[in-house]
């Protein structure tokens, strides 16, 4: 069966500048700030919104696994995650006349690392059931080639 | 009044960044400026002379089809301390049977991007003094790594000198600064490969405006870059992503050989 999705949604920000190329974002009780969008200045106080987007992805996988861990009653020791993004063109979002392709993310690559005292396929198990239920994954996936491995650290 | 508009052409994000520095030193000195980035500089020097930006960051030959293009209508404000009498290096294998310019005859030289300055066009000018013509007296390998930047990326260059290193080309063109770093960095030995024949100096890139440009905001503009100083920290970490120590005033005498090749090489004809 599949539940409707109804008139609430299940995320919303509200975003404003608050000084060139920063940005504040709230969402409900919190806030935070963002700078540029996939610059690689290498002393910018505050990540990109390319940075969000890998860091959604981390946390969407890692939170995952370790609420389906903790549901099964099983413990993990250390959970850690590690993406990459490609863009199609990194020229494109710096607005580069001339140069072609899109700006859009093609692929993700990493790992997450999982320390645990369980057989290793029990650890697979719960990873699968994480991916399955993972929003961001699930969307960035129809569109973005990720691939993300788990890694069991003994 | 908008902010004076800087078009540079960039090859990697990471180029960006010093843009970026240089954008927010002016700001910080009270003269706004903005960048425009090109993919190439055919497109940058199209953009100058529609006046789409009021100064442009030109290779050298970017500064020569500015000047044909603009019917001299164009000043160079500025440059890099380094972009001033650089040479061009013909190196060859030191244990090769090439040990003068004339042992070139009938053999084979590597050379960089078509479009690149340093690397193809002047010492194919340079060997021509010497009495040797490309195609004719001696065979031409070129290197067309990400062409219509002008050689910027060293690639091309640094394919010509592995041409060299692997025995499949007699000589290679090679900038001094990067013969210096290849040389200290293990990418050759400069006891196994040697130099042959230098060019004589020509100056590289400068930051270049039609002279329809308000002469006080050119002036102004100059004035902020110009004081850029190495000692100072902050202005220090720009400086060395650009690979210099010092902005100097733009001069043009440093272009003549380079006007004399793209002539001689029918270069804008054949190429563009």
């Amino acid at each position: 069966m599949r539940a409707p999705s109804g008139l609430e949604p299940q995320a919303a920000v509200r975003a404003r500048i608050v000084s060139p190329g920063v940005v504040r974002v709230e969402s409900r009780a919190h806030g935070y700030l963002a700078e540029g969008q996939a610059r690689e200045m290498p002393n910018a106080a505050h990540p990109s919104s390319l940075d969000y987007l890998l860091g959604a992805l981390a946390s969407d996988l890692i939170a995952g696994l370790e609420r389906e861990a903790r549901r099964a009653g099983a413990a993990l020791d250390a959970v850690e995650a590690s993406l990459s993004a490609r863009l199609d063109n990194p020229l494109v979002p710096l607005g580069v006349i001339g140069e072609t392709g899109s700006a859009r993310v093609t692929s993700v690559r990493g790992s997450v690392y999982v320390s645990a005292a369980l057989p290793e396929p029990d650890v697979r198990a719960l990873w699968r059931q994480a991916l399955d239920k993972a929003p961001v994954y699930a969307t960035l996936a129809q569109s973005v080639h990720v691939e993300v491995s788990m890694q069991l650290i003994l | 009044m908008r902010p004076i508009l800087v078009g540079a052409v960039i090859y990697d994000p990471k180029v960006a960044v010093i843009w970026e520095i240089i954008t927010r030193f002016f700001d910080a000195a009270g003269c706004r400026m903005d960048c425009v980035f090109y993919t190439n500089y055919a497109l940058q020097v199209d953009a100058l002379r529609e006046r789409q930006i009021d100064i442009a960051w030109n290779s050298p030959l970017a500064w020569v089809d500015a000047e044909r293009r603009a019917t001299g209508q164009c000043v160079a404000l500025a440059m890099r301390d380094t972009d001033r009498d650089r040479v061009t290096h013909l190196v060859a294998r030191a244990d090769g049977a090439v040990k003068r310019a004339a042992d070139l005859r009938g053999r084979r030289v590597a050379v960089g991007a078509v479009d690149s300055p340093q690397a193809t066009l002047l010492p194919l000018h340079h060997l021509r003094r010497r009495g040797l013509v490309a195609g004719k007296d001696f065979e031409v390998e070129r290197h067309d790594v990400l062409v219509g930047k002008h050689g910027d990326h060293v690639g091309g260059e640094r394919e010509a000198l592995k041409s060299l290193l692997d025995g499949k080309s007699d000589a290679a063109c090679v900038l001094d600064l990067n013969w210096r770093l290849w040389s200290a960095d293990g990418t050759c030995d400069p006891k196994r490969i040697v130099v042959l024949e230098t060019t004589p100096p020509f100056d590289h890139c400068n930051f270049t405006a039609l002279r329809s440009f308000p002469r006080q905001r050119a002036e102004e503009w100059t004035r902020v870059l110009l004081s850029m100083d190495y000692a100072h920290p902050a202005h220090r970490e720009m400086m060395d992503l650009e690979g210099l120590k010092a902005w100097m005033p733009g001069r043009v005498s440093g272009y003549r050989a380079l006007r004399e090749a793209v002539e001689e090489q029918n270069f804008f004809a054949l190429v563009g």
